[in-house]
């Protein structure tokens, strides 16, 4: 393979990495719902069952980087409390090693057979039903296959002459050796990988057993820095995800790097001396000292536990749109007494009112009342909300209650539609509203209507929190029909001089969705309308 | 756009009614709305119950701006007063239209008009 062949295939594998991960994550959040969430929660329900899991994820993707990103995917979609996952990941290293030396599984072929029927099945529709686990298991496939082509890509490296003269640099410096173990996990993005090439030129004579296993530390590190490199559009929880990964790995690699080094000053025995007493072979050497490498990352776990929070808060504070997407009010003993549990989806809901302006921000014409997060983030976070919220109804309609409070539960349940109409609304608003220039006709009307549509939701906001008669006046005349008033804007802007044709659909458009977000903010208020006529 | 528009806001009473008519010019944003609301709360301390205000000289306005105003129509109301707003700009009209409160804010041509329609409200308790 030429080193231009090689670049290539380490860019395919990037954008299959991405890929992939993108498509766990979407598909993931379409199968968030209360039950599944039950299920995943039962999987790792104590630290043993989730070392189990961590163990067989390991074992079964063969890289740490594929599980922590995976892990990262469950705790966005709220499949899966981050303090579980932490457990999780830590286990999963250990599981990564036994795999690596005990039964190695093509994975590359497997990987081909997960994308390959996952794919085919996606275009048939009787697996309708179950598109979005099939999505899951496709990105799943794609993020393999991202890393065995990365793999792949580093081939020549170990191919080439200059390989084997850095490796004979390498006996001269143990420090040279663990850097070097560092840059190589980055680039071949496998530790068991390495450790076979390690093998290789240890039975060449080219390597000596101690440089090589200090390489093989340095991966642990490396470890690390491809988690972080890889996870650079992370944030909040998935983060952390990614950050105890580094800090489990370079921690076990570190203490075993030092004890290495203090062996090599004569102080004490190092691992492969001691091992080479009961006449281990080079490979089992090497592969007891990775093994024990990765043994140790649940070990520092356990003993970080009680600062784990305070540490990964620091390094990863809660983004916003994460604590957007938790519920505040809804929890298992919530749904016990149906009026409360009307009470607190009220409370729900009005935080989805409370974070929609921040949809509009790339359209307003008041530039000083943008906020700092960005739309895309936000209407993630409100889906994953809405999800929520409309799971906890779904539980509740479960629940034996009197009429009156079937009532209720109906009315709820048609408000969160409406909620859920809502955000798609406003959200569509924004988006057409932004594709109008600056300066033009067009445009000013659009942020007008943006503008408008702002003030109506804080004001349906102020009524869902406080139910204050004032914001209610206020509420009916905002949410009147506004059929007749739409219709002359776009009866003026096929007169007069609004840009385009684009423009002028693009207006077109705005005004339609205007009318549909007052309809449905009128929907989700209760607020009986003021009528048209009464506002002329 | 922004670009375009002048900074800031000033907001002064002009007669002390009733009612009282208060000018304001430049830009009521997200900037300008604490400013505005401000003068708004102290303007009902001083007793200012029937409130003009006139928008000729304001260039501009946004969700921000018309809280502010929302927010004084929710201190007169309960005390028997009323606000009207005067000689807006077509721009800033039909902002204000937009959010369907023409009736609450009572929109007018002019200040005169909008004194009149005020002084046909009926007196604060």
């Amino acid at each position: 393979m030429s080193t231009t062949e090689a670049v290539a295939l380490f860019l395919v594998g990037l954008v299959f990495f991405f890929l992939g991960l993108d498509g766990v994550k979407a598909s993931l959040r379409g199968l968030a719902s209360r039950s599944m969430r039950r299920r995943a929660q039962a999987a790792v329900a104590s630290p043993l069952r989730a070392a189990i899991l961590g163990i067989t994820f390991g074992a079964l993707s063969q890289s740490a980087t594929a599980v922590a990103f995976l892990l990262s995917s469950l705790v966005s979609a709220r499949l899966l409390p981050l303090s579980r996952a932490l457990v999780v990941v830590s286990w999963a290293n250990p599981g990564t090693a036994i795999l690596a030396f005990l039964a190695a599984i093509n994975l590359n072929l497997a990987t081909l057979w997960i994308i390959g029927l996952t794919g085919l099945s996606l275009r048939h529709r009787k697996l309708k039903p179950i598109h979005t686990l099939l999505g899951a298991l496709l990105g799943i496939g794609f993020l393999l296959f991202g890393l065995t082509q990365l793999k792949r890509a580093a081939t020549p490296i170990q191919e080439a002459e200059w390989f084997a003269t850095v490796s004979i640099a390498l006996n001269a410096s143990l420090i040279l050796g663990f850097i070097a173990g560092a840059l190589l996990r980055v680039v071949i993005q496998s530790s068991s990988a390495i450790v076979v090439i390690l093998i290789a030129l240890c039975g060449k004579g080219l390597l000596g057993v101690e440089q090589a296993m200090m390489v093989i530390h340095g991966t642990g590190v490396g470890i690390g820095l491809s988690v972080i490199l890889l996870g650079q559009g992370l944030r909040g929880e998935a983060l952390r995800i990614s950050y105890w990964q580094a800090i489990l790995n370079a921690c076990s690699a570190c203490v075993l790097a030092v004890w290495l080094l203090f062996a090599a000053t004569d102080m004490m025995p190092s691992l492969p001396k001691l091992l080479s007493i009961a006449s281990v072979s080079v490979e089992t050497n090497l592969a007891i000292g990775f093994t024990l490498q990765m043994l140790l990352c649940p070990l520092f776990g356990r003993m970080m536990q009680s600062r784990t929070d305070a540490i990964l808060t620091k390094l990863a504070p809660e983004a916003a749109e994460d604590e957007l997407a938790r519920p505040r009010f809804l929890d298992e003993g919530a749904q016990s007494e149906s009026e409360i549990a009307i009470d607190l989806v009220l409370r729900e809901q009005a935080r989805v009112v409370g974070a929609l302006p921040t949809l509009l921000d790339r359209a307003r014409l008041d530039t000083a009342g943008r906020g700092t997060l960005a739309a895309t983030d936000v209407k993630v976070a409100l889906e994953s909300l809405n999800n929520e919220i409309a799971g906890f109804l779904a539980d509740l309609t479960a629940q034996e209650v009197d009429h009156a409070g079937g009532v209720q539960v109906a009315a709820t349940i048609a408000r969160q539609q409406a909620l859920i109409e809502l955000v798609e609304a406003v959200d569509g608003i924004a988006t057409t509203v932004a594709r109008l220039p600056d300066e033009s006709t067009a445009r000013m009307i659009g942020g007008g209507l943006v503008e408008a549509t702002d003030v109506l939701l804080g004001t349906l906001q102020e009524w869902l929190e406080r139910r204050d008669p004032a914001d209610q006046e206020f509420l009916a005349a905002m949410t009147a029909d506004r059929g007749a008033q739409m219709e002359s804007v776009r009866r003026g802007s096929a007169t007069l001089d609004y840009g385009s044709a684009s423009d002028q659909a693009n207006l077109l458009y705005a005004t339609s969705l205007f009318e549909r977000t007052v309809y449905l903010a009128r929907r989700v208020s209760d607020v009986p309308a003021t009528t048209e006529s009464s506002l002329a | 756009m922004q670009s375009t528009r002048p900074v800031g806001l000033s907001l002064c009473t002009s007669t002390s009614g009733p009612p009282c008519v208060v000018a304001l010019s430049g830009t009521l944003d997200a900037h300008s709305q604490v400013e505005a609301e401000r003068f708004f709360q102290s303007l009902v301390a001083t007793g200012a119950t029937r409130v003009v205000l006139d928008c000729s000289q304001l260039d501009f306005i946004s969700s921000a701006g018309i809280r502010a105003f929302i927010l004084l129509i929710k201190l007169v109301r309960p005390i028997g007063g009323a606000v009207s707003i005067c000689a807006a700009k077509p721009h800033v009209r039909q902002m204000l239209e937009f959010t369907g409160l023409q009736t609450l804010l009572a929109l007018s041509d002019s200040v005169e008009q909008g004194c009149a329609a005020l002084a046909q409200e009926r007196s604060p308790n």
